[in-house]
């Protein structure tokens, strides 16, 4: 019996460590969000009917981007880019707004240069356009030999974040699927990014958004995975073009207006030959259509929560043209 | 002696049959474009800077006109460009003057105008970091993304610049100029669309004028950015100006024709065309029995492309509406000669030369007949007659230009981007024709004096002192890159130099120093009458080598050259 008592302390207590950590309730209430990454920050008829459609509440909203220096003045290692504009029409009473801030691998090497100017612009940016924020996140492809500097980053930040607001911020980070095998970051949850699974410049890459081939191969990571964890699912297509000899000319974010039968023959599985003369650029022979289907989502959706749990979702992103490809129903169950 | 002699011939025929063993190859330069009339001096922040300056000289001029000349130009020009901010205080005598005179519409334009402009939050932020963000609403910050200047506008202000300040403005001259202002914030807003449809909507109203080729300049962009690449290019050849960041095909060339038959674009277009043309087709081999000290130039030819250019340049030269049709028939025999068609590259080129064209294409033309005659077979008797016409306009042209202070940026073959280099580029000909036409014609003729006497020319051609320069990088550049593509003269050919300055035209081939055959000349005669020496060395070719060594003396006086009468 004793024996059977400490085995049972034993089970327990191994299962206590491998349950996830536990989220901060406030940031994980279960709401459906959405990311917003244009740079104009303006929300079309079809696009506010959708966000109360779908009771969201959060909107993660790219802020900026952080790369190197390129420009001819010298005063900054890294500088921000891309800098979204906020439609002074725009009201964001009761909605929780969290800026996302894309950092690239090469600039957070460089993070000490810019933590402080980052924390400040972002606090900046808050007061003119009137947001209430609680929360930041952090986007970074980080690797093995970037992740010291990430990690050390989204310490740093959150102290001078704190110093600006005068409260805490939560701090929380993308993560993608190869990231999942590495240490988590010190952050209070992250945003597993099921898309851009795939190489898209290869020209046999079936479907670079979203593969569910290229997702399963992590999912024995998320079982242990410590922590807290929300889904990101890809609602956007794209056109991958490529030239006589399959390389890779150009990733296309809006389907060209020639997108039509006539000027092109299909090949199968996405894959077009241009065929017609009457094409914007004469260099490019094929083009790969990849949009994702409203199950191959699923499936994938399916499959990372049975290895982690059920798991608060994200699209991305929104974008009336994108997401009116699914129907009611199949949003729906995106977010269930 | 002669067994000397007969060697280093034998040195200097080897040397040029390894270095030119295809025809019509090109080792000095691969990547040098010799079809290339004018400089790239239209890249887009230069044109940019020139439309720029031409506007503020418009602009001041109209405001100068709106206030009936009662306010100075100066008063005017500080109003306009120096004066941040505008309210009823201010003291600037045009500003007073449209207060004064109740010029509601110019001062609802400044009003808006002041508190939006670009120039001024440029200038209001200019020494503030890039990662400034006002807290406050109202200011403006500005950043750079991809190497355009753009300026977040962001603020209630410039939500009023918008197409309610065009539709609500009566005066067609004010409104005009509010349509460019809005379509200005909508590009730099990224809203490349609605720029699109301001122009589309509007622009019909505004006269031929610079304020239109603004207009039509943020038009043409937006378009770009959209990926509206052939719109865009069609829109920027309607302005005169050609976007290296395009891609002009024949199709694309086909369609600007069609909406614009006689942009002055087109010399950039073409010359682009040929260029790329050229670069596409010409390949370099190192493989035995080459090396890299004597590598293997040959082109191949795209017979598709270029016969869809030459129907092209056809049908534009039928139609009679280009009013530079000798561009087009250069342009032809320039792909002709790339193709190996020698004898079409010639036709075509005295076709051009008769049509009408710009200096500047005429000079291309004559150039241009200058290489392609100095690779002629079938004119043995009268190589240098047909030659030398052209060949001393070249160098008389070369000494009234001077030699460019500016070749360092040109080193590698890139493309000059500056007119000034259309300098260097004459002396690149005048290379070309001596080192790969001249010399090789000579050589492979057993004309081996006549030869040396061209080098000799070409080298004493480039005693000046920034000559030199030029010179000297080249061989440091070459040494250290192992390949020179750059006054290559040293390494593909033989050292021959002049070094030592006897009277008369004695000469003394027996004197040899380092190994190098010493071929002594007079340089002032050289330099100044090249023909004359010229004639000198058919004498000496004429009288044939020495036997045994010793000296030969022709006579003190040679027949003044023909061609010169």
């Amino acid at each position: 019996m004793k024996k059977c008592i400490a085995f049972c302390i034993v089970l327990l207590v191994v299962l206590a460590g491998c349950q996830h950590k536990n989220p901060n309730n406030t940031l994980f209430s279960g709401e459906n969000s959405v990311y917003f990454w244009r740079t104009w920050y303006s929300i079309n008829d079809y696009e506010r009917q959708f966000l109360s459609d779908n009771h969201i509440q959060t909107r993660y909203i790219r802020f900026f981007d952080v790369e190197p220096n390129h420009g001819w003045r010298d005063d900054d290692k890294c500088v921000p880019v891309a800098t979204i504009s906020f439609d002074n029409e725009e009201s964001f009473d009761n909605v929780h707004v969290v800026p996302v801030v894309f950092i690239t691998p090469e600039a957070i090497v460089e993070y000490e240069s810019f933590t402080d100017h980052l924390a400040h612009r972002i606090y900046a940016m808050c007061v003119k356009n009137k947001l209430e924020i609680n929360e930041v996140q952090f986007d970074c492809d980080w690797t093995k030999s970037t992740r010291d500097a990430y990690f050390q980053f989204l310490i740093d930040v959150r102290k001078a974040l704190k110093t600006y607001f005068e409260k805490d911020i939560a701090i929380s980070s993308t993560i993608r699927l190869h990231q999942l095998a590495q240490t988590p970051p010190e952050v209070d949850y992250g945003v597993l990014m099921c898309y851009n699974t795939g190489d898209f410049k290869n020209f046999n890459t079936k479907n670079a958004i979203l593969d569910i081939k290229d997702v399963k191969p992590y999912a024995k990571y998320l079982k242990k995975y410590q922590l807290p964890l929300k889904l990101a699912l890809p609602c956007y297509s794209w056109d991958v073009e490529f030239d006589a000899t399959k390389k890779f000319v150009r990733l296309n974010r809006s389907p060209h207006e020639w997108y039509d039968t006539t000027q092109l023959k299909n090949l199968g599985g996405g894959l077009y030959e241009i065929t017609g003369d009457d094409i914007p650029d004469k260099a490019v022979k094929y083009v790969r259509h990849e949009e994702v289907s409203a199950e191959t989502i699923l499936q994938v959706k399916s499959l990372v929560e049975k290895s982690y749990g059920k798991m608060p979702v994200v699209l991305y992103h929104l974008d009336s043209v994108q997401l009116s490809k699914y129907n009611p129903d199949e949003i729906k169950a995106f977010f269930d | 002696m002669k067994s000397r002699l007969s060697l280093i011939s034998g040195i200097l025929l080897l040397s040029c049959m390894t270095a030119f063993p295809c025809g019509y190859p090109d080792p000095i330069e691969p990547q040098w474009h010799w079809f290339f009339y004018t400089g790239h001096n239209c890249s887009y922040n230069e044109w940019q800077g020139k439309l720029n300056e031409a506007f503020r000289e418009e602009n001041i001029t109209f405001w100068h006109n709106r206030v009936q000349g009662k306010v100075s130009r100066e008063a005017v020009e500080a109003a306009l460009y120096d004066l941040y901010i505008l309210n009823d205080q201010t003291d600037n005598k045009f500003f007073r003057y449209l207060y004064d005179h109740k010029d509601k519409e110019a001062l609802g334009y400044w009003t808006l105008l002041k508190t939006t402009d670009s120039d001024y939050i440029h200038q209001a932020v200019w020494e503030r970091s890039e990662w400034y963000y006002s807290e406050k609403t109202g200011e403006r910050y500005w950043y750079d993304e991809d190497e355009l200047p753009r300026y977040d506008l962001s603020i209630s202000q410039v939500e009023t610049l918008d197409e309610g300040a065009i539709l609500s403005c009566k005066d067609k001259e004010i409104r005009n100029r509010f349509l460019l202002q809005v379509m200005r914030k909508c590009f730099y807003a990224h809203d490349y669309q609605g720029c699109i449809v301001l122009w589309e909507r509007y622009g019909k109203e505004v006269p031929k004028s610079v304020l239109r080729k603004q207009c039509l300049n943020y038009y043409a962009g937006a378009l770009r950015r959209i990926d509206r690449d052939t719109e865009a290019a069609i829109v920027y050849a309607g302005i005169g100006f050609y976007d290296p960041r395009l891609h002009y095909d024949v199709e694309v060339l086909r369609k600007i024709y069609e909406k614009e038959p006689d942009s002055k674009a087109f010399e950039f277009m073409v010359q682009e065309f040929v260029n790329t043309y050229f670069d596409k087709n010409s390949h370099v081999s190192y493989e035995p029995p080459y090396s890299y000290m004597h590598p293997h130039y040959y082109y191949t030819r795209d017979v598709s492309k270029s016969n869809a250019f030459n129907a092209l340049a056809d049908e534009i030269v039928r139609d009679g509406k280009n009013l530079n049709p000798a561009l087009w028939v250069s342009a032809k025999a320039a792909l002709a000669y790339i193709n190996g068609d020698n004898a079409a590259a010639i036709r075509l080129i005295s076709e051009a030369d008769k049509l009408r064209g710009t200096p500047a294409v005429k000079d291309n033309i004559r150039m241009m007949r200058l290489v392609f005659n100095s690779t002629r077979n079938d004119i043995d008797a009268n190589y240098e007659t047909v030659l030398l016409p052209d060949l001393q306009w070249l160098v008389r042209k070369i000494e009234k230009e001077g030699v460019p202070c500016w070749w360092e940026y040109d080193i590698g073959g890139a493309i000059p981007e500056d007119t000034s280099f259309t300098a260097l580029h004459h002396i690149k000909i005048l290379r070309r024709t001596i080192l790969l036409g001249v010399i090789p014609h000579f050589e492979q003729r057993g004309m081996a004096f006549k030869s040396m006497a061209y080098l000799n020319f070409y080298e004493e051609f480039m005693t000046d002192d920034n000559m030199k320069k030029v010179r000297n990088y080249a061989r440091k550049g070459m040494l250290r890159e192992g390949v020179g593509l750059f006054g290559s003269t040293v390494y593909f050919h033989p050292p021959i130099y002049r070094e030592e300055y006897l009277s008369e035209y004695d000469y003394d081939y027996s004197n040899t120093t380092n190994g190098k055959l010493v071929l002594v000349a007079d340089s002032i005669a050289w330099q100044k009458n090249f023909d004359y020496n010229t004639q000198f060395f058919n004498y000496m070719d004429a009288v044939g080598r020495p036997d045994g060594g010793g000296k030969v003396r022709p006579p003190k006086q040679l027949p003044r050259p023909q061609f010169l009468q």
